[in-house]
């Protein structure tokens, strides 16, 4: 089989891709990329924590008893760190493809993002 | 932008997307998604397209990039095995040599698919190195060993 030949043919298409290319609207498009439903769920999560950090706030000062501080003291720090660490996460997260970069630095992109700080080094 | 420019060169390289998508999609699901994150990623990024690549490498660059962002977060890594991918080209059309290829470049590891796809389409070793982030060298090795093994899987239909 001559690959080259084989590959060059036409009816490089389907219903699949036609359909999308006949749509009416491209912003209307959403982003299928499982990064972007991770960053929307730790954006709940940190609202979340703010919430849940406040009430505990607002307990401690009704409280009266020395376990209870204690208690809310330990809770609330440790609402604090976690909703510090998943922004920090957050924001490191990039959902954009970049155009640029070659397949192996986007995947180093991707991979930094969330076991090396954020912290990408191009090359 | 206007999307009618947009539209008129991606329907004129259509074909990067749909030969990518078809070497990498495992499911009907996983195509779809696949052309809507690729479109969706063009749409957003395309107005910072100058031209100083050509339109198909520029669009073969993203689309790369988008096919393997979605399998690294979603770990849909398909490995066919061998010989049961044989009997699976023996039943199929003697006449349909365009699907039995493609069905024999997904039986390679993900980064030889890439390098063939971008081989059969013109790119040289260099170009093709860019591309992927790796060696001339290796590309070289990589192309050599991919086209033993899909000349040994084809010869027998």
């Amino acid at each position: 089989m001559d690959f080259e030949n084989v590959w060059r043919q036409g009816g490089d298409s389907d219903d699949a891709l036609n359909k999308l290319l006949n749509t009416d609207d491209f912003s209307k498009l959403q982003s299928k990329l499982p990064l972007v439903k991770l960053k929307r769920n730790l954006l709940i999560g940190i609202i979340w924590a703010v919430i849940i950090t406040t009430f505990y706030i607002t307990v401690f000062f009704f409280v009266g008893i020395w376990q209870g501080y204690v208690v809310l003291a330990v809770l609330i720090i440790f609402n604090i760190v976690i909703a510090l660490d998943s922004s920090k996460l957050y924001n490191n997260i990039n959902v954009n493809i970049s155009t640029t970069n070659s397949l192996k630095e986007e995947l180093q992109k991707n991979y930094t993002s969330f076991i090396d700080g954020g912290v990408y080094r191009n090359g | 932008v206007s999307e009618k420019e947009f539209l008129s060169q991606i329907k004129e390289h259509q074909n990067v997307i749909y030969k990518l998508v078809h070497l990498y999609a495992t499911s009907e699901e996983d195509k779809k998604d696949m052309y809507q994150e690729i479109l969706f990623q063009a749409w957003k990024t395309y107005p910072s397209f100058r031209g100083e690549a050509k339109f198909s490498t520029w669009l073969y660059r993203l689309s790369l990039n988008t096919i393997f962002t979605i399998q690294r977060k979603t770990n849909k890594i398909e490995y066919t095995d061998t010989a049961k991918y044989e009997e699976q080209l023996i039943a199929a059309s003697a006449n349909d040599e365009k699907e039995r290829l493609y069905k024999a470049i997904r039986t390679l590891s993900e980064t030889e698919r890439a390098i063939v796809s971008l081989h059969l389409d013109g790119y040289d070793n260099k170009e093709v190195s860019e591309l992927l982030g790796i060696t001339a060298n290796l590309v070289g090795v990589r192309l050599h060993r991919a086209k033993q093994q899909l000349t040994t899987l084809l010869k027998h239909i």
